[in-house]
Formats: C-alpha cells, sequence, structure tokens
C-alpha cells in the first residue's frame, strides 16, 4: 500500500511539472503582450519599472525557469492586470464558493439520480420506468445554461422565491445562505440525475439477469432482502467507478452556472482571467486547478482500494 | 404395414448435411436487423436525416440569406412570411437557425472525425508497440487528463483565437484520449482472444484477420465512442459561445444564436425558443439513437 | 503647448457605457476589481467603516425603512487611485475634492464641497481655494491643503506618468516638472497653511474651474499613499476616505459594499447605512432584480429601455435622463490609407459617412441614445446652454443630400476613386473594419455596418475582429484597419475638450488626422477669453473636421437613462466628475 502511494505520488509530481510546462510555453504563444493595457500611458520609465516588476524584461527561459522555482515555493503568481492579486489568494477565497456549489450539486443529483435509476429497474417496462428513462434523456439534451436561465426567469423573475444572482459569504459560507444556493443547484444536479439514473439502471438489469439472483429467488428470499443484498451491492460497481471523476469535476467549478449566477467562484474567475488575457493568473489557476483534480483523483482511488476488497493494489498485481 | 420397400435411399452428401437454411447473416447485418427493431432508435434516425436535410436546403426555403438585414421587419414574432420570426435586425430566424445548425453538426461532426481518426491511430501504435513507447504515450494521456477538459478547451481557444479552426483544435484536443484508451485496450484484447490466435494459426493472412476481426470490434467501439462524442460537441460548443469564448459573429452556431436569443428572451422569446429547440432536438436524436446503437451493437446487451 | 501629451483614457468602444453607471476609463473594458473579500473585510485600515458597517444592518430611519441602496454596474474597476481617475463613477462619494457638479432638475450646477470659498485674482491667474475645517478622513485625520497639494504633485509625477497628468499643465511649472525639466518645488500648486491651497495658472483659462470637480484634482494623503507604495489604488483596504461613504466590503466578480463614513463632515446630512453595487453583466440578469426588487436603481439598454420608460411613464418608476457627453464614432486610417489604401480620399470617406443610417442604426442596435452628425455632445453647454443649441450640427446638410439614396453614394465613392486614379470596380473593392468587444451590441454593431456599407456603396467589408483591447491596439499600430470603433468620454465641459481629441498626434485613436489649418485654430484658442470668438472658433473647427475633411464618422450622442424605484429620494447625478451623486439620497416607502 505505501509503495503503491509512494508511485502514485511521484507520478503525481511529475505529471503537474508536465501540465505546468505545457502551459506555460502554451500562454507564451498567445498574441498580445499582457501588459499593454496598463504600460499603453506610462512614460517610458515607469513602463521599464513596470515590466521589470513583472519580469517580462527577461528571456522567455529565464522567466520558464523563475516561474517554476516560484511555484515549487507554492507562489503561483500575481495578476498582470489587477496589481496585488495572487492566485493564491484567489484560490483561497473562491475555492469554497466552487466547492459548495458542486458538492450541493452533486449530492442532490446523484442521491436523486439512484434512487430514479433503482425505480426505472425495479419497475421495468412500466410507466415509472418510461418516464424514468424519457426524463434522462431530456435531461441530458437540454444544456445547462438554458436550464439555468429558465429556472431564474421563472423562480426568481415571475414567482419571486429566489434571488436572481448571487452567492452567501462571510460566515455563511458554507452552511447558510440556502436561499442563494438552491438555483444554481438545481440547474446543476440534472446532468448528474440524468447521468446516474442512467448508469445504475443499465448496471442494475445486468445484475438482475445474473444466476445467483435466481438462486436467491429459489432459495425463498424475500424481495427486499434480495434487493438489498445482492442487486444493489453488486450494480454499484459502476457507480464507485464514476463518482471519483464527478467528484473531481464538481470541485473544479462549474463555467457555466457560474456564470449565469454571478457566482464568485473560480470557474468565474478563469473565464474572466482568459477575457482579461491575464495570463500569470490563467497559468496559475491551470495548475492549482490540475493540482487539485489530480489530488482528489488520488484520494478516492486510495479510498478505493481500502474500501473494497476485491479490487487489488495495482503495484502488486503485476 | 411397415416395409423396407416402403423406404428410398435417397443419398447423402457432406455440402446437404452442412446445409445452413437460413441466410447467414453478418454482424453488421444482425446489427441493422436489430436497430429496426427499435422504433425509438429508428424515429432518431429519421429525425436526423431529416435535421442534415435541413441544414442543407434550409436556408435556401424561404428565399431569405441569413445575414441581409430588414431593419423595419426587426424582432417579429413567427409568421407565414418569417417562419420563425425574425432577429432584432429584421434577419430572418429560419434561415439562420439552419445555418446555425448546419456549423454546429459541422464543428461536433469533424471534431468527432478528429477524435476517432487521431484516437486510433495513437492507440493502435500504443499497442502495436508495447514497452516503452506504449508507457510514454499513456503517460502523455494521464497528463492531458489531469486537467479539466473545459479547462484546457478555454486555454486552446485563449492562444488560437475565435475561429472555426480553433474550436476544431480545442474541442478534440482532449477527446481522443478516451478513443485512444478504447482502441488500446480492445487491440490489446483482441490479440490475446483465442479466436484470433485460432485464425492466425489456421493461417489466415494478416489482413484477413485486421478485416474480419479487427475492424468489426473496433468499429462497433467507434460508433458507439462518437454517438456519445457528436452530442457533447455541440453542448460544449453552445456553451463556449455563450461564455464568449467560442465563435464571433458574424460566424453563427446554435451558440451564438442562444446567447443572442437569451439577452431578448424577455421580449422575444421566440428568438430564443427556436435555436434551442433545434439545438435540443439534434442532441436528443443523437442521444437516442446512441443507446438503439448500443443495444444492437454490443451483443451482451442481446433480449 | 498645453494639449493633452499622450492619453488613452476615456477613448472607448461604444457598447463599454451600456448598462454600466460608470463613466469608466478606457482601461475597465472587463470585469473583475483589486484582491480581497468579505474575509479580509475586517481587516480594512479603516475602523470608521467597521463600525458603520455593523450599525448598518439595523439601523432605519422613522419611517421603518432600511436605508440600503442597491446599484448595478456592468464590470467593477480596480483602482482606488483618486487621480487616475479610472473609475470615477466611485470617486464622488467615497472621495472629496474641491467642488461637487450635480445635476438636479435645474440642470448641472457646481456646488462647493471641500472648499468653502474661493478667490480669483483680477487677471484670472492666481485660484486661491479656502478649504472647509471640518472635514475629515475616514481615520479621523483632517483634510487639509497639504493633501490637495499632495494630490496635485503626484498627478504631475512622471516617475508615474498619470493619464490625466496633462490637466493641469497650465498650473506654472506643472508641465516642466512632468517633463523632467522642473523641479517639482517650482509648481505653483501650493499650501499656504492647512486650509489655504493656492494655485497659479500660465494663461487665464476658462476652462479650468470646470476641471476642478474630475477626480485627479482630489486631495491625497501623502503618509498613507506612500505606505502603500506599489500597491496604492489597488488595494482598497489601505485607502482612506474623504467622502461621504466607505468602501467595506468586496466580493469580486460579485459585489462591492459601502457604509456611512462616520467622520464625513456632513455625516449628519448623509442618510444612507450602505450602498450594495452588483455586478451584473447581463441586461436581463439586471431587468429581473429591478423587477424583484433587488435594484433600486437601474442603467440599462435597448428594449428594457424601452419597457421601462413606459413603466416611468405611468408613473410605476422615476426616470432621470439627460445627455451624457460622450461621443461614439469611427475615424479612418489617415497614417496609411488603410488596407484598401482609399481612405486619403475625402470623398470616399464622405460616402462611407453618409451610407450609414444612423436612426436606423439606433433603433436596430442600441434602443437608445441620440444620431449623431456632429463632433461635440449635446450635453457640452458653452455660455450657459448647450453647445449643440447654438451651433448646428456640421454634417447635417450634406447628409441630407446623400441619405439613403444608393446610386448618389456610389457615384460618390466612384468620383473618389477616380480621383485616387483607380479602376478597380466598386464590387472588387474590399474595406476592412476594425472593432473589438463581444457583448451582443458590439457584434450587432459591427454587423450592421458591413451590412449597411456592401448594401449602399456595393462594395465588400471585411471584419477585422479582435478579442481586447491590446489585440485592437496592436492591429491599429499595424495599420491593419481602414476604419475604426472610435470615441470620446468628456472631461470636463467645454467643446474644447472634444476638439482637443484631433490635434494632430496626440491620439492614436483619430487614425492619425492631422491638418495644419486644424491645428492652428485650435492654437488661436490659447488665453483667448472673448466667449464671442472662442465659440466661433469652435464652430468653424467642427466644420472643418467633420464636414470638409470627414475625419470621422459620427454614430451616436451618449444619453444617461436612470430608472429609480419610486422610494428612491434625492439620487442625484451629474455629467462630469461623477457619474451619480448619493450624499443626500434616502429611502422612503420601501416598505420592507
Amino acid at each position: 500500500m505505501a509503495k503503491y502511494c509512494v508511485r502514485r505520488f511521484l507520478e503525481m509530481v511529475l505529471t503537474l511539472f508536465l501540465i505546468a510546462t505545457a502551459t506555460f510555453f502554451l500562454l507564451e504563444a498567445v498574441p498580445g503582450d499582457p501588459l499593454t493595457q496598463r504600460a499603453d500611458k506610462l512614460q517610458p520609465q515607469a513602463r521599464e519599472r513596470l515590466y521589470e516588476r513583472y519580469g517580462l524584461d527577461k528571456p522567455m527561459m529565464e522567466r520558464y525557469v523563475l516561474t517554476m522555482k516560484d511555484m515549487c515555493r507554492g507562489n503561483f503568481g500575481e495578476s498582470f492586470v489587477y496589481a496585488g492579486q495572487t492566485v493564491s489568494g484567489l484560490i483561497h477565497d473562491r475555492l469554497p464558493v466552487s466547492a459548495r456549489l458542486g458538492l450541493q450539486q452533486m449530492l442532490l443529483g446523484v442521491t436523486v439520480g439512484l434512487l430514479l435509476g433503482i425505480l426505472a429497474a425495479m419497475k421495468r417496462g412500466t410507466i415509472a420506468d418510461y418516464l424514468v428513462v424519457g426524463l434522462s434523456v431530456l435531461l441530458i439534451s437540454i444544456p445547462h445554461l438554458i436550464f439555468g436561465l429558465m429556472l431564474q426567469k421563472i423562480f426568481a423573475g415571475s414567482l419571486k422565491w429566489f434571488p436572481t444572482i448571487g452567492w452567501p459569504s462571510g460566515k455563511d459560507l458554507w452552511i447558510g445562505g440556502w436561499k442563494y444556493t438552491v438555483l444554481p443547484t438545481l440547474t446543476g444536479c440534472f446532468s448528474y440525475i440524468a447521468t446516474y439514473a442512467r448508469l445504475l439502471k443499465t448496471s442494475m438489469l445486468d445484475v438482475i439477469n445474473q444466476d445467483y439472483v435466481l438462486t436467491a429467488e429459489s432459495k425463498g428470499l424475500s424481495r427486499g432482502a434480495i434487493i438489498r443484498k445482492h442487486i444493489l451491492r453488486n450494480s454499484f460497481i459502476p457507480v464507485m467507478t464514476q463518482l471519483p471523476m464527478s467528484v473531481a469535476m464538481c470541485i473544479t467549478g462549474s463555467f457555466f452556472i457560474e456564470s449565469i449566477f454571478s457566482i464568485p467562484g473560480i470557474g468565474q474567475y478563469y473565464v474572466t482571467a482568459v477575457n482579461n488575457q491575464d495570463l500569470s493568473i490563467v497559468l496559475g489557476e491551470t495548475v492549482l486547478l490540475a493540482l487539485l483534480y489530480i489530488v482528489v483523483l488520488f484520494i478516492t482511488d486510495i479510498l478505493y482500494v481500502v474500501v473494497d476488497p476485491r479490487i487489488s493494489m495495482p503495484g502488486s498485481s503485476k | 404395414m411397415l416395409t423396407p420397400d416402403k423406404f428410398k435411399v435417397v443419398g447423402f452428401s457432406q455440402e446437404e448435411a452442412n446445409r445452413i437454411d437460413r441466410p447467414t447473416i453478418s454482424y453488421w447485418q444482425d446489427a441493422w436487423r436489430r436497430l429496426k427493431k427499435n422504433p425509438v432508435a429508428m424515429a432518431s434516425l429519421g429525425v436526423l436525416i431529416l435535421m442534415v436535410i435541413m441544414v442543407i436546403i434550409g436556408p435556401h426555403i424561404r428565399g431569405y440569406d441569413y445575414i441581409t438585414m430588414n431593419v423595419i421587419e426587426k424582432n417579429q414574432g413567427a409568421s407565414a412570411k418569417y417562419w420563425f420570426g425574425t432577429d432584432n435586425m429584421g434577419r430572418d430566424l429560419f434561415s439562420r437557425v439552419w445555418v446555425g445548425a448546419r456549423a454546429s453538426i459541422l464543428i461536433a461532426l469533424v471534431a468527432t472525425a478528429l477524435k476517432m481518426i487521431v484516437g486510433t491511430i495513437y492507440g493502435a501504435v500504443m499497442a502495436h508497440f508495447g514497452g516503452w513507447v506504449d508507457d510514454v504515450m499513456m503517460r502523455i494521456i494521464e497528463v492531458i487528463n489531469s486537467m479539466p477538459s473545459l479547462l484546457v478547451t478555454i486555454l486552446i481557444m485563449m492562444v488560437l483565437g475565435n475561429n472555426m479552426f480553433a474550436l476544431l483544435v480545442a474541442l478534440s484536443i482532449t477527446a481522443w484520449c478516451s478513443t485512444a484508451r478504447q482502441v488500446r485496450g480492445m487491440i490489446k484484447q483482441l490479440r490475446e482472444s483465442e479466436y484470433v490466435y485460432a485464425a492466425e494459426v489456421l493461417g489466415a493472412k494478416s489482413s484477413r484477420i485486421i478485416l474480419k476481426h479487427y475492424v468489426p470490434n473496433m468499429l462497433s467501439i467507434l460508433i458507439l465512442d462518437a454517438s456519445t462524442a457528436i452530442p457533447q460537441f455541440i453542448f460544449t460548443e453552445a456553451g463556449l459561445s455563450f461564455l464568449g469564448i467560442g465563435l464571433k459573429a458574424p460566424e453563427i452556431s446554435l451558440g451564438v444564436l442562444i446567447s443572442q436569443g437569451q439577452q431578448t428572451m424577455d421580449f422575444y422569446p421566440s428568438q430564443l425558443f427556436f435555436p434551442c429547440l433545434v439545438l435540443c432536438i439534434i442532441v436528443m436524436a443523437f442521444n437516442l439513437l446512441g443507446d438503439g446503437l448500443r443495444n444492437a451493437l454490443d451483443p451482451r446487451l442481446r433480449q | 503647448m498645453y494639449k493633452k501629451s499622450k492619453v488613452l483614457a476615456l477613448i472607448l468602444t461604444g457598447a463599454m457605457m451600456a448598462g454600466c453607471l460608470a463613466a469608466c476609463g478606457g482601461d475597465t473594458s472587463s470585469s473583475t476589481s483589486a484582491s480581497s473579500t468579505a474575509g479580509t473585510a475586517s481587516t480594512s485600515a479603516d475602523s470608521a467603516a467597521e463600525s458603520s458597517a455593523s450599525a448598518a444592518s439595523d439601523t432605519t430611519t422613522a419611517g421603518g425603512d432600511t436605508q440600503v441602496l442597491n446599484l448595478r454596474v456592468s464590470a467593477f474597476g480596480n483602482n482606488y487611485d483618486v487621480q487616475d481617475m479610472g473609475w470615477r463613477w466611485m470617486m464622488a462619494d467615497c472621495y472629496e475634492g474641491l467642488y461637487r457638479n450635480v445635476a438636479d432638475e435645474n440642470g448641472e450646477t457646481f456646488i462647493l464641497a471641500g472648499a468653502e470659498s474661493v478667490d480669483v485674482s483680477d487677471d484670472q491667474l492666481v485660484y486661491t481655494f479656502h478649504l472647509r475645517q471640518d472635514a475629515k478622513w475616514s481615520d479621523g485625520v483632517p483634510v487639509t491643503a497639504h493633501d490637495y497639494e499632495y494630490g496635485w504633485k503626484r498627478l504631475l509625477d512622471p516617475s508615474i506618468g498619470y493619464d490625466y497628468a496633462s490637466f493641469i499643465f497650465n498650473v506654472v511649472g506643472a508641465e516642466e516638472y512632468y517633463n523632467g525639466t522642473g523641479s517639482v518645488d517650482d509648481v505653483m500648486a501650493k499650501a499656504l497653511d492647512d486650509y489655504t491651497f493656492e494655485v497659479t495658472l500660465k494663461i487665464a483659462d476658462p476652462t479650468f474651474t470646470a476641471k476642478l470637480v474630475a477626480t485627479p484634482l482630489y486631495p491625497t494623503r501623502q503618509d498613507i499613499a506612500e505606505a502603500a507604495g506599489d500597491n496604492w489604488g489597488k488595494d482598497w483596504t489601505l485607502c482612506v476616505y474623504n467622502g461621504p461613504y466607505c468602501m467595506s466590503e468586496l466580493v469580486e466578480d460579485n459585489k462591492m459594499v459601502w457604509t456611512k463614513n462616520t467622520e464625513y463632515w456632513d455625516a449628519e446630512n448623509t442618510h444612507l447605512d450602505a450602498i450594495n453595487w452588483y455586478l451584473v453583466a447581463e441586461d436581463s440578469t439586471a431587468a429581473t432584480m429591478f423587477d424583484n426588487g433587488e435594484l433600486d436603481v437601474l442603467q440599462t439598454s435597448g428594449d428594457y429601455s424601452v419597457k421601462y420608460k413606459s413603466e416611468a411613464d405611468a408613473g410605476n418608476l422615476q426616470l432621470i435622463t439627460s445627455d451624457y457627453p460622450g461621443t461614439v464614432y469611427l475615424t479612418f486610417n489617415f497614417t496609411t490609407g488603410g488596407s484598401s489604401g482609399l481612405m486619403s480620399n475625402a470623398k470616399i470617406r464622405k460616402a462611407l459617412n453618409y451610407a450609414v443610417n444612423r436612426e436606423e442604426m439606433i433603433s436596430a442596435v442600441y434602443g437608445r441614445y441620440k444620431p449623431a452628425y456632429g463632433l461635440i455632445s449635446p450635453a457640452i453647454t458653452f455660455d450657459g446652454s448647450s453647445y449643440r443649441s447654438q451651433s448646428e450640427e456640421p454634417m447635417t446638410a450634406e447628409y441630407q443630400e446623400y441619405a439613403g439614396n444608393a446610386e448618389n453614394l456610389q457615384a460618390l465613392f466612384q468620383e473618389g476613386l477616380d480621383e485616387l486614379g483607380v479602376t478597380t470596380p466598386l464590387s472588387e473593392i474590399t474595406i476592412t473594419y476594425l472593432s473589438y468587444g463581444s457583448t451582443m451590441e458590439n457584434q450587432t454593431e459591427r454587423e450592421y455596418l458591413q451590412q449597411i456599407w456592401q448594401q449602399m456603396l456595393g462594395i465588400n467589408v471585411e471584419l477585422n475582429t479582435v478579442g481586447d483591447y491590446s489585440l485592437f491596439k496592436a492591429e491599429r499600430d499595424a495599420g491593419n484597419y481602414d476604419i475604426m470603433n472610435s470615441g470620446w468620454w468628456s472631461d470636463y465641459n467645454d467643446p474644447l475638450d472634444y476638439l482637443d481629441v484631433f490635434y494632430s498626434g496626440i491620439y492614436a485613436s483619430t487614425g492619425g488626422y492631422s491638418n495644419a489649418e486644424y491645428d492652428a485654430l485650435l492654437d488661436s484658442l490659447d488665453g483667448e477669453g472673448d466667449n464671442a470668438k472662442r465659440f466661433e472658433i469652435y464652430q468653424q473647427a467642427e466644420n472643418l473636421l467633420v464636414n470638409e475633411d470627414c475625419g470621422l464618422i459620427p454614430i451616436y450622442y451618449s444619453t444617461k437613462e436612470v430608472f429609480l424605484k419610486n422610494w428612491v429620494k434625492d439620487f442625484r447625478t451629474s455629467s462630469f466628475g461623477a457619474s451619480q451623486e448619493l450624499y443626500i439620497t434616502y429611502i422612503e416607502g420601501r416598505g420592507n
């Protein structure tokens, strides 16, 4: 186990290094100069000072080395456009917002999705089944942003039940300010509902046809017991493989939803930074998000191995 | 009374004994037969064919081109003259929707094709060489997969600018990884499978093995992959345009039309409704057809 | 020379103003703001803001209304440096200068604010400001003449290079200091004692008082600014305020909160406890919020503007509307003649100009504003009344001959081609239009222009559309355009502010327009104190620029249009200095 963890960890570091390098050189290829707008109006000497301050007066390779060193020290850079704004501060401020949004969406969506999946599988061929299947196809066929706009229009605009935009902050950051979170959470949870309902239904149907279920039935086990002990337990395996991806995705921000509801999360900031050509922020945020993504995948992987006895250590099986 | 003379020898031949009474059907014929039995999938296929026809001839049906403005008739609702109404510059929405849908579908198809081609070649190379080549190439895929894909897409758009080429590259740059993985897995599995081994032992030429065993198996994987990829691409394109990172006017796609319609939806909901409707129909048809294909192509799902 | 030396400042693409209470600078074209959020708000250096913030939540007036005002902004600047003026919509309410410029039912008026009285010498060269002695910064330190002196000298500091330094080049010693030929001690803007501030001008300037409301001339605290160093003006937690409100919270991309400044000299008459600014990019979202009561004040455009105007007519809303000193226009590539090489010909420029149907364009693209047939905005007053009401728009007469007549326009274009000796048929000529911005308005604007030129002139129009300002500038400097998007938002109330823009070699946004005759006309204004003379020169210059030379294609004059809920009282706007004045605003009858 320890050996596996160490190997995975080293792989992670290598991956991060590659991502940072690739992103750095990719951004070098962006046309235009990120300081143009600020330097535009300056006297030559002030302009030089500005370029010096951001290290843009140095050749590319030197800047690359400096950037990498800084990143190793946990310094992910300062905004070109907004002096004094650092990536680390940004993540500190915004990550909780995106994370709460993502987790709420996922918890609600996965729960409802699984329930619907069970319903559809158990009532196969009935109206309920068709409704669930129809609903899930509908839900994945309508883009997020249309859902978001509709919900906003109806529940904030016409009915005035919820605020139009905004997000709880301060002491309400994690718990509280629920009325702000209802519409964005609903908007985002639909795709989870659809995905998990379909996934669980398919896998349950697979399991229902297995011999051991037939055996259990012929032994006279009660229907409830069969579902709980045999069907559900075994049909959750594909769900378990899907979950880590969902967790990692959900924390790293919902670009569209944050934009519709003006939620100050990392996704929205990323888009803003891209539109502002704020290259240092884009670089830092890319690397940090990738880091986060990898770490979440890593942790869920480890947990997975710990939880499920049938999965042997990938390292030791070879 | 049953006597021997009531019987006669009709003869016996090896061919007769091995004759198959019912016509043999290939894998593809079987899949097609099963798909035909699925009314939802067939309906979706019909809708898709209709959509493709519409994006080709749709802009010409009404005789209004999609960029000529006519400010006097701006913001009209659906009518006999303008079937979907007009936009804020008096342009015929019916023509615009189909031109936009054409761009969206085209983008999705080309991006899917790129994904398939790059993914297949990459996967085949990995599987063929194995060893350290495989390791290195796999690592590259893992690096790409360690970033949320939308992030990479936006990054690429930033570097290459807002145009069709950039969009295609940005959309397919992460998408090919999953194809490559599947292809690699499939080839490795096939190479070790007994029937391929048997065919080799029986002296089948490698061209025959590739044509008869590799290609059909891979094709079914690729078809399924494509049927989920296409609606995804259509979605992503629409989302990027909504965020202002996608195509720029005067180029239009369904995403561009939706983001324009969104700004006027309080007053002229039809400008949002029709592009959304077409988008949803296309995506839903692809999804349902994909489901049908999955059932038809995957022998394990036979009932 | 007194001319401005460089500056991009208030040159914007047109759409930037839409829905934005801000008369922002050119560098605030997209959103986001400085660091820090709710979490760090408590670390604010400003203790006054904190105490009033806690009071805000439970203070109500006798009428039972919570004194909180909710406004919309479409982009946060992130500039809290008064000298930088990047963000003037904020400044008026958090800072205070010598004067305020306030518009109410009686029009635009100057009122004394930081100054109690002003003495002007007989030769109009020496201004002595007597400051009010009860004014304090939000940390309790008195506002003194030394703060004004520091602010003015900081504005001229060559090592910083503020956009608006040229604003006070007429002060003795100022331009020399800025250009490095003089010393800071020779700048004749001095504190005589703690409450007397004296300024000496080189030549009498009738527009000088008009400039005094501009935020670059506000006071700045030397100790605070120098302690903040490079982060001055970028990190709001380092700021102190001398206006009626203090900034107290910032949630990036979301909202900003101001609370009452209890140290303000007129705090007794400041009614609002808190002001919330919500960052809302989309008009549709803002409209939903306004309908929902989440916003009390709204600026919007297009169909929403029409809708709310009718509600205002029905008495359900208040509407403050007037001209706003901004003109959006297109400029030609004079430097190289453009990628087509045709822009050097006046007839071709005129054909392009007259092909644009402004009424139609306003109806299709903007939904508000006034069609422009000249450069100087109707909001600019001269000698007590609108300059436009005294001087006819220069291109009206000739435009009427061609308006909507494709045949005549093409003939005019053809004449131009003949003059240049170009034999290419119209249908093979391609003109490139350069612009940036991705809002709906930006998009329809460029599509409209492309269409109308193609339809009316039978030429081809290529759109060179870039993502942001830095790319726009690069394309502009590389000369990859024939016509580009431009515009001017006025800094002070005088026609000269507009005419100066086209003085040779000052702004790249004019496309390199250069005319010695025009420059000479403007030069002749130096020290000219006779208004009748000035008026005549203004008219000549505008006519030469817009009509004879066709140096630009005017599109529209900006207008101000603010919708208020009926419970918002005494909301003041202004066209120069700040765009809204909240110092006496209060809420009555919201009934929460």
